[in-house]
């Protein structure tokens, strides 16, 4: 027993459960046998130089971000369905341990495979005769483990807000095709020769080059992602949320986002990216409404994500354009007003999908996704062709610099009142009497 | 008996339009085996989830040993041990494997792992499958498996839902010999089941729910209490029964009479002044009675009548 072992049961679980002597010997045999293959293929080759530490590489990182994210993204689904999740909630296991231990545990396979490509990795490189240095070697394994940690820890986050409709495989393929995009965004970049000035992104005025740019994105991403998940896992172990994720969370992407941007306005769709993911992901019940509204704070620790989300995003949305106009970023189209035209609809569609909710309406998120796409999709497509794109304002956050300000504001303004006074109607329906009762 | 395990304060669940557990109130003392019996769909699964602070109640709360589900989950947790109407079991891991997992987990010391599964697993009969796979069990050993995860880290209090569903008659006797035996140590026990017979063999306390709605909860003694107004009354006769009987079927009061081998059982409705002349009217019609005595009514006979009474 290691301490290791100990502090996270769940990864010694999971070794005897992927790791027995049959599958271990399996993997060696099997890895072994493409690695010859490889050889094999690209050893008659002319200037084939580095077509092994690629090929080696290729199969490396698909092994550890394909099936890795595709064993995460099942982990925490796959006892829920199973029925062991209860089981392993009763324990004292805090949700770090669980999530660790998950991210550490589920995909142990995939990380015992990719160390058995990593040999043959490196006979590419020295194969390579000098093609492929040790820097790049280096840069290259540095950038596929953060990308694992990206996918893993994403997949970790899909599995534990995988609701009962949404079984195991399904889970697990969202993830695979996750780990298809970070290996697909990665092997194009890898064994490069000229690594250091290929692609270059400038961020915050600073010079980065591939390997280090998406080795940093992925492992701050990934830190996210892994906190997501341990604050899900912690919300099934009935620990309080924290009030203060959500606002740091869109923090760190404004500002992620305008060391990017040119245009400073346009920064605030990230953050809203991620309220439409917070909506549709979680699946708060009305239980935990009510249990926020019964614990008389509005800024408790049970305070429903989306609550905090849209509040938080129209905070930043108000934030930008205040900093935008006061720190003169030139607008002649009016931009400035999108971030706050964006939260009036936002404010709109959240307060529809929680409407679903409480309503008895069986999928709810499906309702609120055809109705937010048909509310968009329609008004674009009669007025676009009927050459009245002007008013695309009425209908979507859309800038219009013929109008004024306030006419612009006005339709947004007044869809989003009308949609929260019918959802609060519905809040005071099903709540009013309990509330009342239990005070 | 004396200190309160179990406080239930008005606990109520629903979920979406359903209510599930509807202000059901109750205590239980330390060391008690309470029963918690009533038919499908009464919620006895929903009021143990929410005492194991695995589901949050809509309303109300309760208290284990002093801690409210709804403040204290995890220490909650850390006193009780639950056995669910499934098995919970990760299959393709050793039965050894398996309560050391859940053993690491509880963070019990871990020198000890191994004497303390190996006595557990000698406990529920399982020690010579230790190093079974999981997927090979039989539905009794794994139900014995699951057992033994519960007692793995010496809980005060054991909630056992539906623990002989589906056992055969020898596993079910092995299971109520180790209730009986865990009962004699002082354990709280809360076990639900439909084996209302055997409930009676081992059990201290009872509670009925229908529809979720609690109908009764105290002892045995007070549930046997509650049968229905009258006696059920038991005639054993040397021969000629079926005089007896077509005897007894035009006596007022009499009710329910049924033929049970040599035996009549009858429900009646007079006092004892109506007994003693029925007696005597049956010894003077020449009838040899050998056995004449009232039938103690069991968990059962007091269940229906409740049933009844509450629809």
């Amino acid at each position: 027993m290691t301490p290791l072992s100990e502090r996270f049961p769940e990864i010694s679980r999971c070794a005897v459960s992927e790791l027995h002597r049959t599958r271990v010997i399996a993997a060696i045999a099997t890895t072994f046998l493409i690695g010859a293959c490889l050889l094999s293929i690209t050893f008659p080759l002319k200037n084939s130089e580095d077509v092994l530490y690629k090929a080696a590489l290729s199969v490396q990182a698909l092994v550890l971000l394909v099936y890795g994210a595709a064993r995460a993204s099942g982990a925490v689904r796959a006892e829920r369905q199973e029925r062991t999740w209860d089981l392993q909630r009763l324990t004292p296991l805090t949700s770090f341990e669980i999530a660790f231990g998950k991210g550490v545990g589920a995909p142990l396979f995939a990380y015992f495979l990719a160390s058995l490509m990593l040999p043959w990795v490196i006979a590419g490189c020295v194969a390579g005769k000098g093609t492929i240095s040790l820097d790049m070697l280096l840069w290259d394994q540095a950038c596929l483990l953060a990308l694992a940690f990206f996918t893993i820890s994403t997949g970790l986050l899909i599995s534990s807000h995988t609701v009962e409709r949404l079984s195991k495989p399904i889970a697990e393929i969202l993830g695979a095709l996750l780990g298809f995009f970070a290996a697909y965004s990665f092997l194009p970049l890898c064994g490069s020769k000229d690594y250091k000035s290929d692609p270059l992104v400038a961020y915050f005025g600073q010079d980065w080059h591939g390997h280090a740019w998406i080795t940093l994105g992925a492992l701050l991403f990934g830190l996210w992602a892994f906190m997501g998940a341990k604050w899900r896992i912690g919300r099934d172990l009935l620990e309080g949320g924290r009030l203060w994720h959500i606002p740091a969370f869109m923090a760190f992407l404004l500002i992620y986002q305008s060391g990017l941007k040119d245009n400073f306005y346009l920064i605030a769709m990230a953050p809203a990216i991620f309220v439409y993911l917070a909506a549709l992901l979680n699946s708060e019940s009305p239980e935990q409404w009510r249990k926020w509204l019964l614990g008389g704070r509005f800024l408790s620790n049970y305070a429903p994500v989306l609550i905090t989300a849209s509040l938080s995003y129209v905070l930043f949305a108000a934030f930008t354009v205040e900093f935008g106009l006061a720190y003169g970023t030139r607008d002649v189209h009016g931009l400035w007003r999108y971030p706050l035209l964006q939260s009036c609809f936002l404010l709109r569609d959240c307060a529809f999908l929680q409407l679903c909710r409480f309503s008895r309406i069986r999928r709810p998120e499906t309702t609120a996704l055809i109705f937010v796409g048909l509310s968009y999709a329609l008004p674009f497509l009669v007025l676009n062709s009927f050459e009245k794109t002007e008013l695309f304002y009425a209908f979507m956050p859309s800038t219009e610099p013929s109008v004024g300000a306030l006419v612009n504001f006005l339709p947004g303004l007044l869809q989003c009142a009308v949609m929260i006074g019918i959802f609060l109607l519905a809040i005071k329906k099903r709540f009013l009497k309990e509330t009342a009762r239990s005070r | 008996m004396g200190a309160v395990m179990i406080e239930v304060d008005a606990l109520r669940r629903e979920f979406g339009d359903t209510l599930a557990v509807d202000d059901v109130s109750f205590n239980v003392e330390e060391g008690a085996v309470f029963a918690l019996v009533g038919p499908n769909g009464a919620g006895k699964t929903t009021l143990m989830r929410m005492l194991a602070a695995l589901l949050e109640p809509s309303l109300g709360t309760a208290r284990i040993s002093g801690f409210d589900i709804r403040e204290r989950p995890r220490e909650v947790h850390s006193l009780l041990g639950f056995l669910p109407d499934f098995y919970g079991l990760y299959e393709d891991i050793p039965v050894y494997e398996y309560l050391r997992f859940f053993y690491l987990a509880y963070r019990l010391p871990g020198g000890l792992a191994s004497r303390r599964i190996e006595e557990v697993l000698a406990q529920v009969g399982l020690l010579e499958h230790a190093g079974k796979d999981i997927e090979t069990l039989s539905r009794g050993m794994r139900q014995k498996l699951g057992f033994a995860r519960a007692l793995l880290h010496d809980p005060k209090l054991l909630l056992l839902d539906e623990p002989a569903a589906g056992l055969d008659p020898g596993a079910r006797q092995e299971m109520q010999a180790l209730l009986a035996g865990l009962a004699l140590k002082g354990k709280t026990i809360m076990v639900s089941s439909h084996i209302l017979a055997e409930l009676e063999d081992y059990c201290t306390h009872v509670a009925m729910l229908d529809r979720g709605r609690l109908i009764f909860a105290g002892s045995l003694a007070e549930a046997r209490r509650r049968l229905p107004a009258g006696r059920r009354l038991r005639i054993r006769v040397a021969s000629g029964i079926e005089t007896a009987l077509s005897m007894l079927e035009t006596m007022e009061g009499v009710s329910h009479l049924e033929r049970r081998s040599t035996d009549a059982v009858f429900d009646f409705a007079g006092d004892d002044t109506a007994t003693a002349g029925m007696l005597k009217a049956l010894v003077g019609a020449g009838i040899p009675v050998i056995f004449f005595g009232e039938v103690a009514g069991t968990i059962q006979d007091s269940y229906v009548a409740l049933m009844k009474d509450s629809r």
